[in-house]
């Protein structure tokens, strides 16, 4: 994370310095495309699977469009990350015994929000509106001789979202702070989590096929009583040309999921720390 | 000023990493810590201590002294090793650096769960590597059928294997034959999907055949309620005349709800030695050294509320094999398997049909 701040302070420092020098870039009624990757960093904990962290590190994929209109905005995001989460238990594998968690996540939203609050003076606005996102986190936990278990988290969420949105010296550079909290989702395998504090089977034992088409077929809505959930994007974009520019972005997700009250939940930290270009029309 | 904000408000957020505010920190590695996990999942997950008359509390008791951080590995092994020796269950395990222990044994010089020379007994017989195989019993009109295990393909995500769908191929075959053995005596499990794939194969009608209830909290019974499973027909065409399943003390999990399942047959009979006992699927957990272990999870009963679990399924008719079977290449147990489906083929044979029907007018 150093590393992350230290590249994201280098490009603010160039951001002030150029933008002395370039005259006024309208933001509004604009479309930017934008691709990011990075570095991504997780930590996990999965009660029903393991009393024990997994960590890991990868390099994410994120693709974007924000429609920017004179008094909403539009976004359409989707991230894709997969990695090795590894613990600090002692391996040996001579033994069979090599501890880590095979982790895909996949998540994608659309947010609408409106223009609520302008500051003309600090080239602010804030905007309010909602978010429907889709998260899958699907880990493959290897126990004795690699033996794999399944298990996935997989909401998909209706939320609050807010986002600051802060214009420079001149229109070349734009910050976004952007907060995320979903208030309803549809879970799914409510009741069908693997371990044995189920209330019910584990659903390796009540199915047969393929697990993911099982586990899509069940599912219940919950709420902040079963799931603690956040998403925060920081965003600043240096714009190089009328149509070019580069985007760093700094995102923090958090969820944490109970399954059953007191006998199990996940929990999921994820820090991305990712630059990209972005293109605007 | 304002971009001084945005930036202090970035490396607040980059720096503080957040772990801390959102995850406990993992218990330590010491050899204490190692036992009271291992004794505590145990304790709150383990179903069945009253069905092994264990008082688990009294291990505690006994071996927690013997535990200081002092400890070494080996001696921290032997001692969890032996903790859990006395539950006699197969799906009771623990794998470290310094080896695995089964909870569970075989007898020492135990022949039962062998094919011996297959090659006198079944048409052209030819070892392979599938999960089922099938042959003819020679100089008899009986289908042999193989199932070493019900296990899976190792494909992500899919967890009930289509190799067992030959199923439909081998009755199509034995369709003529009077009976059919299936082997399972060296079967140790594999996925109750599979099981239902062979067994719908042999059923005329839905039939409850197992129940199973889950260890769901940290209670001595606290108890889930019981979940049903059932057979029903499937495939193009079932199998409803005589059949005799092979079972040993390695027939174990998986094909033991197989045994079960079949037991609900009016047409099957069961022979050879009682089963492993073990139905319960099977937990995997870590320990802060490295080490894992395994446990069952649940509890399992016939459909007439009989438990098996912790006992095994006793065979119809109980055969074993001895040494004197081996070196004489004998196989008694499939020996039994023939005649009892000989006697059964004679019992439902036309002729015989006709005095059970002046019986019963």
């Amino acid at each position: 994370m150093r590393l992350a701040s230290t590249i994201i302070l280098m490009i603010f420092s160039l951001g002030l310095i150029q933008a002395q020098d370039i005259d006024t870039f309208h933001l509004d009624k604009s479309h930017y495309f934008s691709i990011n990757t990075g570095f991504s960093k997780y930590i996990e904990r999965d009660d029903a699977m393991s009393p024990f962290k997994f960590r890991g590190h990868s390099l994410p994929i994120e693709i974007s469009y924000r429609y920017f209109g004179t008094k909403s905005r539009q976004i359409f995001y989707a991230n894709f990350d997969n990695l090795r989460l590894i613990s600090s238990l002692p391996n040996y594998e001579n033994a069979g015994l090599n501890h880590f968690v095979q982790n895909t996540n996949i998540q994608m939203g659309y947010s609408y929000l409106r223009k609520a609050f302008s500051f003309p003076k600090y080239h602010s606005n804030i905007y309010f509106g909602g978010e429907i996102s889709s998260l899958l986190n699907l880990r493959q936990h290897a126990y004795i001789y690699n033996n794999k278990l399944l298990m996935l988290d997989q909401f998909n969420s209706l939320g609050f979202k807010a986002q600051l949105e802060k214009r420079f010296a001149s229109n070349k550079q734009v910050a976004f702070l952007s907060l995320n909290i979903p208030f309803v989702s549809y879970v799914l395998m409510e009741d069908t989590y693997n371990a044995y504090v189920g209330k019910k089977i584990d659903p390796l034992m009540n199915y047969s096929g393929n697990m993911l088409k099982y586990l899509a077929k069940k599912g219940d809505f919950v709420s902040f009583n079963k799931l603690v959930y956040f998403k925060t994007d920081f965003s600043f974009v240096q714009f190089i040309g009328s149509h070019f520019g580069i985007e760093c972005k700094y995102s923090l997700r958090y969820y944490k999921f109970s399954q059953y009250q007191d006998i199990n939940y996940s929990k999921n930290l994820q820090s991305q720390f990712l630059i990209g270009i972005v293109g605007k029309l | 000023m304002k971009i001084k904000i945005f930036i202090l408000f970035f490396i607040v957020i980059s720096f503080s990493g957040c772990e801390k505010l959102f995850f406990e920190n993992d218990i330590s590695n010491t050899p204490l810590n190692s036992f009271e996990m291992f004794w505590k999942y145990f304790d709150k997950f383990y179903p069945s201590f009253g069905i092994k008359h264990i008082n688990w509390d009294s291990v505690y008791s006994i071996n927690r002294p013997k535990i200081t951080d002092q400890i070494s590995g080996i001696e921290l092994y032997n001692i969890l090793s032996g903790m859990i020796k006395p539950f006699n269950d197969g799906h009771v395990t623990l794998v470290s650096n310094y080896g695995r222990c089964n909870s569970k044994t075989m007898p020492s010089e135990y022949y039962s769960n062998m094919r011996i020379y297959p090659q006198s007994y079944l048409s052209s017989f030819e070892m392979n590597n599938s999960n089922i195989s099938f042959w003819s019993v020679k100089n008899y009109n009986i289908g042999y059928i193989s199932i070493n295990t019900f296990d899976v393909k190792s494909e992500t995500f899919v967890y009930s294997d289509d190799s067992f769908l030959v199923i439909d191929e081998i009755i199509k075959q034995f369709k003529n034959k009077d009976g059919i053995i299936i082997d399972l005596r060296q079967n140790g499990g594999g996925l109750p999907a599979n099981v239902e794939t062979i067994v719908n194969r042999f059923t005329d009608k839905k039939r409850l055949y197992i129940k199973l209830r889950s260890k769901n909290g940290p209670g001595k019974n606290d108890f889930s309620e019981w979940i049903d499973y059932y057979i029903e027909p499937k495939g193009p065409e079932q199998f409803l005349k005589p059949v005799v399943v092979l079972t040993s003390k390695s027939t174990g999990s998986a094909a033991e709800w197989f045994t079960l399942a079949m037991k609900t047959l009016p047409n099957t009979s069961v022979v050879g030695d009682t089963t492993a006992g073990c139905f319960s699927p099977k937990v995997e957990r870590e320990l802060p050294n490295g080490w894992s272990f395994t446990l069952s999870s649940k509890i399992a009963v016939s459909a007439d509320m009989v438990q098996y679990e912790g006992f095994g399924i006793p065979p119809d008719y109980t055969v074993l094999n001895t040494k004197n079977d081996l070196d004489n290449k004998r196989d008694a147990m499939l020996e039994k398997g023939i005649e009892v489906i000989e006697t059964k083929q004679q019992f439902q044979s036309p002729k015989h049909n006709k005095y059970a029907n002046l019986i019963a007018h």
